[in-house]
Order: structure tokens, then sequence, then C-alpha cells
């Protein structure tokens, strides 16, 4: 008799049954949906919130008249996050601090663009109330930036003047005419330099966030947070699949298919096929709604998606045997495949601990686990995939691990079930 | 006649436990044979090894010429079976149900729907057939499960206590459904149950079991035979052996044994049942007379109890049927 037909007659059947399963479907599909959008939307709106919130109101004290001192002192104007107000000298700003008007301020020295011209050390001063030791940092942190950003201009203006004197070009030139010279070279310059930071050669995909920072943490956790959370939920099935099992055995249904002249090993094929079909689905349901609604990054490899979603799908099936066989109840094998699913999931990585870090490579006892568990080599796989471009190359030690712990699950769960309770 | 299955020295261990304790019969082709016992005798064991649902833990059988332990392929292929549980899948339409059992017997495409139209027929639930199983009547379900393992047309049909839980109604349909496969289409047919009435209803030949082990088998007109005249059961004020010697003396009676109390009759659920089964109400001796023809038994035991004297407090008459045979046989009632 043909077995393929009999396996695909039991899978039809699994599928018929699992479509009447509303409850089931839920738990597989609007569930995650409902945790991934909740858990990323949640990290949106604390990104989006920082970006608008004014969290420190400062001092400022500009005694450079010069350019840089004009450039630093607009640039910290157009912080966001800080309420900037000028003040005249550094005690009278010291003074206010004291009395507790504003956390911080920033004191520009008068020699600070001469300094820079002349290429020697200048420094930024912070003052801080010693009451907010936390804005201390904050600030600091800041000013590095800016004044990083603002000291780009005076290298290259600096290198540039040096490579004209060198050249020689400059001696014959009048004085006017060398100023002129060196504007028009690093005009042309800087123009490049912006050019490159607007379209930069390593593309980061834009998560719709307003500041690179914050963007370009989220379009790294994201790949995390969604691929972690869709294997988790992956092994729901794990539950569904022993209890469906066991059902069949209990209601009866199982002994007329044992009645039947097929092999037994085909009732049990169908059923993983109808599974592993329904993962594969809830998968790329799930991956599709995290593109979607949070514009994760799916990387470049869609074959490495397939393979990987493959992968999870055996493995969880596999899992969804071994429950079955080694349960003596459906109840008993649904609640096991629940709290399995659960443990999988936390212990194994798939929860993201509010970092971009995957537990496959966070060190200690977390990397343990994820070494031990599916979930931390489908994380792994779904990442390498998503938030690093990897190919289907990239990914084969994870699909390995995932086939072998499924092949494993799969024979002790046949030496092991019993068909008859 | 040839004998479409024959039982040889069949075994089911379970550790220490026997829970069949080597059955032997046979079913002769176009034979509707029934397998009567109480709960736990082994009967649902016997089937199950029989289709090929478990293992003989020793001896073997043949069915249509092949052996079930080295040809059960084949076996299969002859053998319909109705488990003992409703064994059907209860979201999926009976008409979803018939095409997937169908379809595990490889049946596809017109023959399977005239298969399934065909089976439908025959437990008369073609209009509702694409309503949910579990929407359906407890003898609905009961025709559906019968359906199911009629879909592949097999010779051998296996009933396990197909009428359990069902109303009279359904009850009846399914006995005429039996009897129709049997005489219009020559289904040989092995019927379990512990209804003594169902199986002298349709049954050629009884095997009674109990504890694993055949205790009794032959037509029923045989085995009925086997008790002669019947059973009474005298409730007495009070007993001695002198008195049970004095019945057992009496010429239309066989013996007269005192009954312990705990093996009394009790009260039976059955209506059907009622007349045979209806227990002494508050005897405080009760004594079991067989019979060697009724009527005369009664009016000696009756004439003699008032010639001494005695205070009759309950008297049951059971006729000579199967359930009178069972409980003769063992001492215990088919169903408790
Ligand atoms: N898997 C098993 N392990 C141990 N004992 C079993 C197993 N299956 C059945 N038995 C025992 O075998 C005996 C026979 O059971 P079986 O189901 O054949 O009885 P039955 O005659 O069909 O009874 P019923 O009328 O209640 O269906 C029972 O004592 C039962 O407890
Ligand atoms: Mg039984």
């Amino acid at each position: 008799m043909n077995n393929i037909y009999i396996i695909l007659s039991v899978a039809w059947k699994e599928i018929q049954l699992l479509l009447r399963d509303r409850g089931t479907l839920a738990i597989l599909f609007l569930l995650p949906m409902l945790i991934a959008g909740m858990i990323g939307g949640g990290n949106l709106a604390s990104v989006e919130g920082e970006e608008s919130a004014i969290l420190l109101s400062i001092y400022l004290v500009n005694q450079d008249k010069a350019d840089f001192g004009t450039e630093v002192s607009k640039a910290i104007r157009e912080i966001q996050q800080l309420e900037v107000q000028e003040i005249g000298s550094p005690s009278e700003a010291e003074g206010q601090i004291a009395r507790g008007k504003a956390a911080a301020a920033v004191i520009i020295p008068a020699d600070f663009t001469q300094k820079i011209n002349e290429h020697q050390p200048t420094q930024i001063e912070v003052i801080v109330d010693p009451a907010q030791p936390e804005s201390a940092s904050i600030v600091t942190g800041i000013m590095n930036q800016v004044v990083a950003e603002v000291t780009i201009w005076g290298e290259v203006q600096f290198g540039v003047r040096s490579v004209l004197e060198e050249s020689g070009i400059l001696a014959e030139a009048s004085p006017q005419e060398q100023r002129a010279i060196g504007a028009q070279s690093l005009g042309v310059i800087m123009t490049r330099i912006n050019e490159i930071r607007e379209n930069p050669t390593i593309a980061v995909e834009n998560v719709n966030i307003q500041g690179e920072e914050a963007g370009s943490w989220l379009a790294l956790y994201f790949p995390y947070l969604f691929s972690g959370i869709t294997v988790m939920f992956a092994f729901f099935v794990v539950g569904t699949m022993a209890q469906t099992l066991l059902n069949e055995r209990e209601a009866g249904t199982l002994r007329r298919l044992l009645a039947a002249p097929i092999p037994r090993g085909a009732i049990l094929a169908g059923k993983t096929l109808a599974y592993m079909l329904l993962v594969c689905i809830q998968i790329a349901v799930l991956l599709t709604f995290s593109y979607l609604a949070f514009n994760v990054m799916m990387g470049n490899s869609p074959l490495g998606l397939v393979l990987m979603t493959l992968g999870v799908a055996f493995v969880a099936t596999a899992l969804g045997m071994l429950v079955a066989a080694l349960s003596k109840t459906p109840e008993q094998a649904g609640n096991t495949g629940t709290i399995l699913a659960f443990l999988l999931g936390g212990l194994g990585g798939s929860i993201p601990l509010g970092s971009a870090t995957l537990a496959s490579r966070a060190g200690g006892l977390r990397q343990v686990l994820a070494a031990i568990l599916p979930n931390g080599y489908a994380v792994e796989g779904f990442y390498r995939l998503m938030a690093e471009n990897g190919d289907v190359a990239r990914i084969l030690p994870q699909l390995g691990v995932l086939l072998g712990m499924g092949v494993l699950f799969f024979l002790i769960a046949v030496w092991r079930f019993k068909f008859e309770a | 006649m040839t004998a479409i299955l024959e039982v040889d020295n069949l075994v089911k261990k379970y550790g220490d436990f026997e829970a069949v304790g080597g059955v032997s019969f046979s079913v002769e082709q176009g034979e509707v044979f029934g397998l009567l016992g109480p709960n736990g005798a082994g009967k649902t064991q016997t089937i199950s090894m029989l289709t090929g649902v478990i293992e003989p833990t020793a001896g073997t059988a043949r069915i249509g010429g092949y052996d079930i332990r080295s040809q059960m392929d084949q076996v299969k292929k002859i053998n319909g079976l109705v488990p003992q549980d409703l064994a059907l899948y209860p979201t999926l339409s009976a008409r979803a149900n018939l095409n997937f059992f169908g379809r595990i017997y490889g049946l596809r495409g017109k023959e399977l729907k005239e298969r399934v139209e065909d089976v439908l027929r025959i437990v008369a639930l073609t209009d509702r057939a694409d309503q949910a199983v579990d929407k359906y009547s407890g003898g609905m379900k009961r025709r559906v499960n019968i359906a199911a393992g009629l879909i592949h047309h097999p010779k051998l049909f296996f009933l396990d206590e197909p009428t359990v839980g069902v109303d009279p109604q359904s009850r009846n349909h399914i006995f005429e459904s039996v009897l129709r496969l049997n005489r219009e289409r020559g289904m040989s047919i092995v019927y379990t149950s512990h209804y003594m009435e169902e199986v002298e209803l349709l049954c050629n030949r009884v095997a009674i079991i109990d504890q694993g082990k055949i205790i009794a088998m032959d037509t029923i007109k045989n085995l009925t035979a086997l008790l002669g005249g019947g059973v009474i059961y005298v409730g007495l004020a009070r007993v001695d052996d002198e008195i049970l010697a004095g019945l057992a003396g009496l010429p239309a009676v066989a013996e007269a044994t005192t009954v312990p109390s705990p093996v009394a009759p009790p009260a039976s659920e059955e209506q059907a049942l009622e007349a045979a089964d209806r227990p002494p109400v508050s005897t405080e001796a009760l004594v079991k007379v067989v019979a060697k023809q009724n009527q005369q038994a009664i009016v000696n035991v009756i004439n003699y109890l008032n010639e001494h004297n005695q205070n009759l407090t309950s008297l049951e008459i059971l006729e000579p049927n199967l359930e009178s045979v069972f409980l003769h046989l063992t001492g215990k009632k088919l169903r408790e």
C-alpha cells in the first residue's frame, strides 16, 4: 500500500482537527504576536520618550568668542535632552548650581579655538552639583560626543593647513589668497565627510526611530527579541502535539489505526508532518508580523530563514513525540509541554534580558544553558541571518545541532512510545 | 463450512497477571459468534490480539487462513473493528471521519466516496453526515463508530460492546444492521457483550468467558439446556440442613443450596432484565434451587414449605437463559 498516501492522509486529518481548535491556534499565533508586540512597542516608546524628554537643565559659559567656542555652544543648545541657559561667568554658574537651579554647568575656556588651531590639548570644564552625581556622567557623556564632532572639524582644518604649507603652494600666495585656498580645501573635505556620514557605505537599515544611537541599538535588539519569542512559541507545539497523540490513544482512534494495514511509523510520521507544517507557518507568520509591524531586519538569505525554520520545526515536533512517549495521560503531556516551552524559552535564551547580547554569546551560565538547549541554537541561527546578514554557511553549525537533537529525540520517542496504554 | 477464524490457545499476560489465559474457539464463515463475559473477563484483550492492536504473549490464531503472528498485514485487510470506545474524532463530521478511516485503508477518489455513502446508508446517518460527531446523540455516535469499521468491507467484523450507552431505538437499529450485514453481505461477526439478551438475539454460538478463560461454549439452545429447567431463588425466614435436604429431595429439583448473602443477586438497572434479576427484598436466608423443570419445581417447593410450616419471604424464578447459565457456572452475575 502506498505509505506516502497514508502519511499525507494522517497529516491532513491532523490539520482538519487543528483548524477546529481555535484555542490552540490563538496560543500559537496570537499570543506571541501580542507579547512580541508589547515588548517591541514598549522599547520603541521608551526610545522615543528619551528623545523628547528634557533630562537636565544646565548653564553654559562660553568665554571663547571664536569659531570652535561658537560651534560647541550651538551644538549643546541643539541637544534636545538639555535645557541650556547661557550665563556670564563660571563663578556665577557655580553659585546657581549651589542653589540647585541647575544640575551642571559647561564652561568653554577663552583659548579653546586657539588651542585647537595650534593642535594643543584643551578642555571643556563641567561643573556638577555634588547632590546629583548621576547627572555628572550624563552631561560628561553628552559633552564628549559634542566635542568629538566639533574637533573633527578642527583636526581636518589643521591637517589641510599642514598639507598646504608642506606643498609650498602657500609660499607665493598673499595672506588673503592663503585663507581662500585653505577655506576652499576645507569646504570640499567637509562636504565629502558630511556626504559620507549621510550615506554610509555600510548601511544599517534605519529602524524608523529618531536618533542614531537608539536606532542602531534597537535595530540589533529587535532581531533577537522577535526571533527569540518566535522560537519560544514554536516550542508550544510540543504540548499540543503530545496531547493529541495521547488523546488518540485514550479515545481509541489510535486502536483503529493499529488495526488497519498500515505501518505504525506512518501514523507518527503523518502527525509529525502536520505539526512541522504548523510550526513553519507559525514562524513565517510571526517573522512577517515583526517585519511589517516593527521593521525588523530579515537579513538577505531567505533560504537560510527557510532552513532555520525547518530546523526549529523538526526539533520541536521531535520533542513533542518525546514528551508523548514519556507521559502517561494527555493532560500530563499537555502540561509538560507547556512548562517545557517556558523553561526552554527562559533558560535557553529566547527571552532577551534587556540587552542585544544573545544568550549564546553572553558568557557565564546563560551561555552554558544556551549551548545545551535547542532554543540557544535556534535564536543564534536566526540572529546571524537577520542581524548579521549571514548566509546559509553561517548557520550550518546551528542547523546541524538542531537536526542532531531532533534525531535523538525521535529515536528515544519511537523506542519508548507505547501505542497501547 | 470452513472456519474464517480459528483461535488456538491465545494468551495475554501482564507480568504475572493473565488477562487472557489460553482461549481457543473458532468462528465459521457467515456465523455470528458471541463472546459473553463480565467486566474484565478478557473480551477486549482477546479481540485486540486478533486485530493486531496488541501482541499475544502466547498462542496464535488463523484468520481467513492467515496466521496472525506472521501474516498480520493480510489479516488486517480481512478484519473490521468497532472498538469498545467511541474511536472517532469528535470535532470532525461523520463524513470527515469516514473519509479519513477509508483513506487509511488505501481507498481514494470515487471508490472512497461510494464506500462512505454506502456505510452511511447502512447506519442510516446520510442526512446528518456533515455534522460534527460531538453534536450527535450517544446512539448516533455508536452508529458512526460502527460505520467506520465497515468502510473497507471487512469479511470478519469484530464488534466490541457496540451498544454501550445507547437508547433502545438506536440499539434496535444496531441489531438490525448487524443482522443485515450478516445475512445480506455474508459477513462473519464476532460480537462481545455483557448483555445476554443481545447475544441470544444475534448469535448462533456463544463462548462464555470469565477471568480470561472460556468456561462454556455452544449454541444458545445447548447452553440453556445445561441448566435443564432453570433456577429458583427461595427466600426463607429460617433455613437449616433438614430443610435443604428436603428441598433437594423434591422430584423436579436437581439441587438446593444456600446462597451466602453477599452473592445474593443485587439490583439491576436494566428494565428488560428486571423480572429475572429482581433481588429478594428482605430475606434472612436465600436458597438456590436448580430445577429439572421450572413449573413442576415451583409447585413442589411451595407445597413442601407449606407442609413444613416455613414462611416464604420471597420467590424468584430465573428462566433458563444465558444469564442464569452464567450465574450457574460462576456464581456471579454478568453485570454488577
Ligand atoms: N495494559 C494492561 N495492563 C494490565 N492489565 C490490563 C491491561 N489491559 C487490560 N488489562 C486487564 O486485563 C483484563 C481483561 O481486560 P479486558 O479489557 O479484555 O476486559 P473486557 O472483558 O473487555 O471487560 P469490559 O466488559 O469491561 O470491557 C482486565 O482485568 C484488565 O484490567
Ligand atoms: Mg472490553
